[in-house]
């Protein structure tokens, strides 16, 4: 309706950092060809579709997507409202250089609050979910700096985290860039986790004092 | 007087309904005919306190009266300074019960925004973010708004924290008044004022230009026109499904025109309560409050119901005929029976104190007649001493005056020998 503001929605910024490296295609069910990657593809797809059964959500969530592969990561989607989210379909190909794309996801974010400051929109703590199947294959010397990125910007409250290590991979990585216990998931798990993460983000934005919620779920001990 | 148009509504957020979450806002006004004074509240609870709403409805009804007395208090005293250190003390008496409730104070967060409109001047009282927006008289010409003009306009608003949502609530703070927000306004130079929740700021404010919305505060004053009801329309325009894309928040707003501004015969629904005694639209609020919001606590249920038979001065009309039958009879059976107790309780300790009072009086009596006896022993004691003293005394002239006489006697012989010779 034209009488009532159109850009009023408080923003939440949401980058998904995915694990598009070569063990993503790993085939996850014998009786047809469905690897980790289509899993992960299926998943990115529920949460879209459950944050547009949100009429705040759609307009409030805005979401960016990290592809880790090859040498270096990939932004394959740049900032976009889930209202005009198209799911781009990630193959999966090379290394896990997580450290980079965490690296990325962390200015990605400042950039973002500092375009909603500019347009004086509120907003809430962006959040970075870090998918993974296995260890990240960067130097020490690389991993332990984005370690250190990573680590100040949650001290600092500029992001929320979310680790996922996928079939039981080790998780002592991906934990030390955690806000919390990283989530254990079974790659036929995705669509449950995202919907989950949709529910939870579209609880955050209904929050009163601002901080992140969490709807409950077996996914999680 | 000339009263002024006041028009609230406050419906629940989408997101509360789905979610099942009661609407946590509450308001109350109150308006005082005879002086003029209006005074307005509203607090937003917060979604994350388990007694929010309980929270935010006392602030309302408490303060609603607690700031009207003391605006009057401060007219007739003809001291403005006044007014700051009784609204102070009004807020901290608030703060002072709802911290006596059980489960801790942080389960009671709420905001607080408040007007004060007084043909005297205007008083704005701010604490957390639900926004209050102060449009000025000349915006307001033949008696309709002006939207090209609409833009003389304050917005009372919380200093924006780095993230949304992340306000402070009356109760969060021990020193809460380090974050008093306190403005005064003309009330001469003003031709409406809107005291919001921060869901109803999401439809009236433009965020990114911290302006008043225009277009919205239009459309509400064209369906204040066009309905009969003024209640209604505010409550319809609130309540519209678009809003949901905006805000899932509870959405309620108090505005107040200046009578003078609208050319209008006012009318509210049957539902409106807006009777002569001036107190505002608590209906379901209070029903509420005192019928059960917390389940299963019933600590807190008798609390408020203490609460509200302490505070019937105040807001008895209001009680009287908003709560329901089974609710008022308990609670004047309540306040009946506590004042029977109350006059027993007075009646034996007066006499105690009497049965005290005499024993005291006997002792002090035995007491004296003792002190009495010893001390005429005492004086008769001196006396004998004195008396025997003074014989002695006496004695000793007789005997000087014997020698004298006989000496004398012996003088005169001896004159009368020599008369003789």
């Amino acid at each position: 309706m034209s009488f009532l503001p159109q850009n009023n929605q408080n923003k939440v910024a949401c980058v998904l950092v995915l694990d598009g490296s070569s063990s993503m295609n790993i085939n996850i069910d014998m009786k047809k060809s469905f690897s980790r990657i289509d899993a992960l593809n299926l998943g990115v797809i529920a949460f879209k579709d459950d944050l547009l059964r949100d009429s705040v959500a759609k307009k409030s969530v805005d979401i960016a997507i990290i592809k880790v592969s090859d040498v270096k990561p990939e932004l394959i989607l740049d900032w976009v409202s889930a209202e005009q989210f198209s799911p781009p379909k990630i193959g999966a190909s090379g290394s896990t250089p997580l450290a980079s794309a965490l690296i990325n996801a962390v200015e990605m974010c400042e950039k973002r609050k500092r375009y909603y400051l500019r347009e004086g929109l509120d907003y809430y703590r962006p959040w970075v979910i870090i998918i993974s199947d296995g260890e990240p294959t960067d130097s020490d010397s690389d991993w332990n700096s984005a370690v250190n990125i990573m680590q100040s910007a949650i001290n600092s409250k500029k992001i929320f985290s979310i680790g996922v290590a996928i079939d039981k991979c080790s998780t002592k990585k991906i934990q030390q860039v955690s806000s919390n216990k990283v989530v254990e998931l079974s790659s036929h798990q995705f669509s449950e986790f995202f919907v989950w993460l949709s529910g939870s983000i579209n609880a955050t934005l209904n929050s009163t004092d601002g901080t992140e919620q969490f709807i409950a779920t077996n996914l999680i001990s | 007087m000339e009263n002024n148009i006041i028009v609230a509504a406050s419906v629940p957020g989408y997101s509360h309904i789905k979610n099942n979450i009661p609407n946590q806002d509450s308001y109350s006004y109150v308006e005082d005919k005879e002086s003029g004074i209006t005074v307005i509240v509203v607090s937003d609870g917060a979604g994350s306190s388990k007694n929010s709403k309980l929270g935010s409805g006392l602030c309302c009804d408490f303060l609603t009266g607690e700031l009207l007395k003391a605006t009057k208090q401060t007219i007739s005293s003809k001291n403005p300074r006044m007014l700051n250190t009784k609204i102070i003390e009004s807020i901290g008496k608030h703060l002072e019960y709802i911290a006596s409730l059980p489960d801790g104070i942080s389960s009671y967060h709420h905001t607080l925004s408040a007007v004060i409109f007084s043909p005297y001047g205007g008083k704005i009282i701010q604490i957390g973010d639900s926004p209050i927006i102060h449009i000025k008289k000349h915006n307001c010409s033949n008696n309709t708004f002006d939207s090209t003009i609409l833009t003389d306009t304050n917005i009372y608003n919380e200093e924006k924290s780095e993230y949304a949502n992340q306000t402070v609530f009356l109760t969060t703070h021990s020193d809460w008044f380090k974050y008093l927000r306190m403005y005064s306004f003309s009330s001469e130079d003003t031709s409406a004022i809107l005291v919001m929740s921060d869901g109803a700021g999401s439809i009236f404010i433009d965020k990114p230009k911290n302006k008043i919305y225009s277009p919205a505060f239009m459309e509400l004053l064209k369906r204040f026109r066009e309905y009969e009801y003024l209640d209604l329309a505010l409550k319809e325009f609130l309540s519209l499904k678009e809003i949901d894309s905006i805000t899932g928040d509870d959405k309620t707003l108090v505005a107040l025109f200046p009578r003078k501004w609208i050319n209008k015969e006012i009318k509210y629904s049957a539902g409106y309560l807006n009777d002569n005694s001036g107190v505002g639209n608590f209906s379901e609020e209070l029903t509420y409050k005192v019928e059960g919001l917390i389940e299963g606590n019933s600590n807190i249920i008798e609390d408020v119901k203490e609460y509200y038979l302490n505070r019937t001065i105040f807001n008895s009309s209001h009680i009287d005929e908003k709560l329901d039958n089974k609710a008022e009879d308990e609670l004047l059976y309540k306040r009946d029976i506590k004042e029977t107790n109350n006059n027993f309780v007075f009646r034996l300790c007066l006499c105690v104190l009497f049965f005290l009072q005499c024993i005291m009086c006997f002792l002090f009596y035995i007491k004296s007649a003792r002190l009495s006896e010893d001390l005429n022993a005492l004086n008769k004691k001196q006396e004998i001493i004195l008396v025997n003293s003074e014989l002695r005394e006496l004695n000793s002239i007789f005997s000087r005056v014997n020698i004298y006489s006989e000496s004398n006697n012996l003088c005169c012989q001896q004159l009368q020998m020599l008369k003789n010779k």
